[in-house]
């Protein structure tokens, strides 16, 4: 599996990401939540130019209608919805909400979500592969929120999933790539495998420098969200994002140790040999 | 009979989750439904009885990441 994932491309044109088939328009994916407004999710989606949003499930009293009032404005964008299973902690609770979601989203994607830790918000990632054998097995279309973990990749990677999604950091704690050493052997072991990184992203830089490394995509959410600005942020994000993805494309130099004069040596003035 | 339906108690006097939802102002809305944790389609609503203490779950769309 170690091949380089740039030989798909040709050097300045960059190919469409495809998900399960879908051809994807943009290579960053937003998460719905935390919002100050609806308007202000709206114009942030919009300024993102994402193609692809995540949403939830939760319980609604007959009275509120909370739920069909979001689902009025997620008509409104457009975009092809990823359900997720956030708050799952167990494999039976995951399979359920994953149901539900198809159901009530009428897509077969989804965003599997099996938690182990509160603290963390760390994949169980036993709960993860158990619970993905089950959903593929439905036909269902899963997006694995994982760790930088080879084997639990190949694990999943049998159980059905098309696409994986390691993680950057624990979720909403914008720390950026924690792991870049490990998430390089991810992306390399599975070159031919769509990459999204899921969680973690903080800055824009951080995203650049997932897609400098050849991942797919990123997913994130509280960075946009809760920053200051989010449509601006959305916008800072999307650039970052287009600009990893190009310069990940144009083959970036090998780092050095020592230094290399850039400036040709060849008839510099006084130069005694 | 008492059932609890999204972790509240609550009497009610209908025999199927159909019965219910409509009976709670859930008609028409766009909601997915559980019984003990296992999804019940749209469909088997009609055909799912109730029974003492019997926990359900309704949910609807929501924000997520």
């Amino acid at each position: 599996m170690n091949t380089d994932t740039r030989s798909d491309h040709s050097d300045n044109d960059d190919c469409m990401l495809t998900l399960y088939g879908k051809p994807i328009s943009s290579r960053l994916l937003l998460g719905t939540a935390q919002y100050p407004s609806p308007k202000s999710l709206l114009n942030s989606i919009k300024s993102a130019g994402t193609g692809i949003v995540t949403v939830s499930v939760r319980r609604e009293s007959g009275g509120k209608q909370t739920g069909q009032h979001f689902w009025e404005l997620l008509t409104q964008t457009g975009c092809r919805l990823l359900p997720n299973t956030a708050g799952c902690r167990s494999v039976k609770e995951a399979i359920t909400t994953a149901q539900m979601a198809r159901e009530l989203f009428d897509t077969t994607w989804i965003k599997l979500e099996v938690i182990g830790n509160d603290d963390t918000l760390q994949p169980d990632v036993f709960g993860l592969i158990d619970a993905a054998k089950e959903l593929c097995s439905q036909g269902f279309d899963v997006f694995p929120y994982t760790t930088d973990d080879l084997i639990v990749g190949e694990k999943l990677i049998a159980a059905g999933c098309q696409v994986l999604m390691p993680w950057g950091a624990p979720i909403g704690s914008g720390r950026g790539l924690q792991n870049p050493k490990a998430l390089e052997s991810y992306r390399r072991y599975f070159a031919d495998v769509p990459l999204v990184i899921d969680a973690g992203i903080g800055l824009p830089s951080h995203a650049s420098q997932a897609m400098e490394m050849g991942y797919d995509a990123v997913l994130l959410n509280t960075a946009v969200a809760g920053s200051g600005n989010p449509e601006q942020m959305a916008h800072a994000f999307s650039m970052a994002v287009h600009a990893g993805r190009t310069a990940y494309l144009a083959s970036p130099i090998e780092p050095r140790d020592m230094a290399q004069p850039s400036t040709p040596l060849a008839g510099t003035p006084f130069w005694i040999e | 009979m008492k059932i609890v339906l999204n972790g509240m108690s609550l009497d009610t006097n209908q025999v199927t989750l159909a019965g219910l939802l409509e009976e709670q102002g859930y008609k028409d809305l766009m909601i997915a439904t559980a019984v003990e944790q296992s999804f019940v389609s749209k469909d088997q609503r009609v055909s799912t009885r109730l029974y003492e203490g019997c926990h359900i779950d309704v949910v609807a769309p929501m924000q997520g990441g």
